[in-house]
């Protein structure tokens, strides 16, 4: 069989989490609308905004304050993540239905590799995504653009720069014609270019992504040494090929179901935490959600790490610093007397208003080494099997500690979100 | 630090992706529902072989090879019948010096020896 091109949809959709709710919501149908963090916390930020405030000015991730500001006849709505990611896995399921291969990138953009399915169809592969695209606005509500070419960077790069602005929400970016295209665009359109990034490429003299694609490796190479050091060969060549739109990778679907490295979890503070007790009640807490996760997970971990960030954005403090346990472990207690030991090690006693936790160096936990100095293990293991059926069931909320009741404490608050937004 | 691992295989996606934990763990879930089987049914003549062989095993202390269903995933068990419990429909394989296993007669879907 001759080896065909390979045909590769990036989808991503429109104003995601505000497309879901406008869909839901249809009295707010012609109104301008965002959904925005809690504005009593600290996350009171503009999460999406529909095309309509969009217009007005308002962006995404500025403050709720500024956009109220731009556009005051704004609907404001809280976020309701678990609905998003419902939403997110019908589409996946509607993008199945076209082929086998999706593979979720985000909440809002997936991979589908069309190669195998598109004589199924018999049309070209516009005319599929156009299919695609007007099957998801009937189910959900949500409109959908495309980038389509014959690799997942050049699909994602053609979604992002022209599907996006493109009338049909549909372009074809075609390898044989990036110089006519894709290389006259500045650096700063590239994949993976940040703000930093694109001013470094600018002081080299690179001021499009043709620039970068038309230097040779081997002179990229030895112009990033120049400026990031020994260790900068591998980041070049990742440039260079995202530039000349070279990447074999493929959508992978199981992609999701590698085994972690680590487990953890982190949160930003709802106020800034100064003494050493109120900090370690939500250690614990993070460290039991961590845990929890482990056994979920069926892992000990070996190493803790434990991560704090200081409340003061001008002069950064705060740590972060891993130990090697004793024995690998996912027992809430035996991890929290180890997080306690780097916190009260490493703690400069500034307030704080970041914690984290993570476990690394994960192994199964199907056998373990009995401790000799640990005689209740089997005990704690037996009673936290029970804690974590109960939140399975009925939630994280069902049963706590009592530190958490405490005025530190932020499992309930937190039990209520996901990513940090109103479940 | 940017490692060799991003230049390969689905490595620049992997290390770059944004997912919710509470995402992935909900495609993890679906992806192994999908994968969930349903029991074949046997017919006779497999039925037959099965209990052939199990009996062969019992009688001689031949070494057999059973597969067995599972919803997500057959799995395969190697040893000695040792006891056999028709009423229980159940039984022993020995699969080696002081370890032993129970299994349903009905959750074999084929059986050989070794």
């Amino acid at each position: 069989m001759k080896a065909s091109k390979r045909v590769i949809m990036l989808a991503d959709c429109q104003s995601f989490y505000a497309s879901v709710e406008k869909a839901e919501h249809p009295e707010y149908q012609d109104r301008p609308l965002v959904v925005a963090g809690d504005p009593e916390r600290r996350s009171g930020i503009v999460l999406a905004a529909c095309p309509k405030a969009k217009e007005k000015g308002v962006k995404t991730a500025e403050r709720l304050g500024e956009a109220m500001a731009k556009c005051p006849e704004l609907v404001v709505i809280k976020p309701r993540m678990q609905r998003y990611i419902d939403v997110s896995m019908k589409i996946t399921d509607i993008y199945k239905s076209f082929t086998d291969l999706v593979e979720p990138y985000s909440i809002d953009e997936q991979f589908l590799d069309v190669t195998g399915s598109l004589h199924l169809y018999g049309c070209t592969p516009e005319e599929l995504a156009r299919m695609i695209q007007n099957y998801v606005q009937e189910a959900t509500g949500v409109y959908t653009r495309f980038g389509i070419a014959d690799s997942k960077i050049l699909a994602k790069m053609a979604c992002d720069n022209y599907g996006k602005k493109s009338p049909s929400g549909i372009y074809t970016l075609s390898k044989d014609h990036l110089d006519g295209t894709l290389w006259k665009l500045p650096v700063s359109d590239m994949f993976m270019a940040g703000s930093r990034m694109t001013r470094h490429f600018m002081a080299m003299g690179l001021p499009t992504i043709g620039s970068v694609a038309r230097t040779p490796l081997a002179k990229l190479k030895q112009m990033m040494r120049r400026k990031f050091g020994r260790n900068s060969d591998i980041q070049a060549e990742l440039y260079w090929r995202i530039a000349n739109g070279i990447d074999d990778s493929p959508v992978r679907p199981g992609t999701h179901q590698v085994d972690p490295k680590s487990v953890g979890h982190m949160m930003t503070l709802p106020r800034d935490y100064g003494r050493l007790e109120e900090i370690k009640v939500v250690l614990l807490e993070l460290t039991e959600l961590v845990c929890q996760r482990c056994r979920g997970l069926g892992f000990m971990g070996h190493v803790v790490s434990v991560h704090c960030t200081g409340a003061d954005f001008d002069r950064p403090s705060g740590f972060s610093r891993q130990m090697k346990m004793d024995d690998p472990s996912n027992v809430t207690n035996q991890v929290y007397r180890w997080a306690c030991r780097l916190l009260e090690k490493h703690w400069d006693g500034l307030p704080v208003r970041q914690v984290g936790i993570s476990l690394s160096q994960l192994t199964p936990d199907q056998e373990y080494q009995l401790s000799l100095f640990d005689m209740d293990r089997e005990k704690w293991m037996a009673l936290e099997r029970t804690t974590d059926a109960l939140k399975r069931k009925y939630g994280d909320a069902i049963i706590i500690r009592a530190v958490s009741m405490t005025e530190a404490g932020q499992a309930l608050d937190r039990s209520t979100k996901i990513g940090g937004h109103y479940r | 630090m940017t490692t060799r691992k991003k230049l390969e295989g689905n490595g620049l996606w992997e290390s770059s992706r944004m997912m919710l934990p509470e995402h992935k763990e909900s495609i993890i879930r679906r992806q192994l529902e999908e994968g969930r089987k349903v029991k074949p049914t046997l017919d006779a003549q497999e039925m037959e072989l099965i209990e052939h062989a199990l009996a062969e095993s019992f009688y001689d202390h031949r070494t057999i090879t059973l597969r067995l269903y599972d919803e997500y995933e057959e799995v395969e068990r190697t040893g000695v019948v040792t006891i056999v419990l028709t009423h229980r429909r159940e039984i022993k394989l020995t699969t080696g010096p002081g370890e032993w296993e129970w299994i349903r007669i009905d959750d074999i879907l084929s059986a050989g020896v070794s």
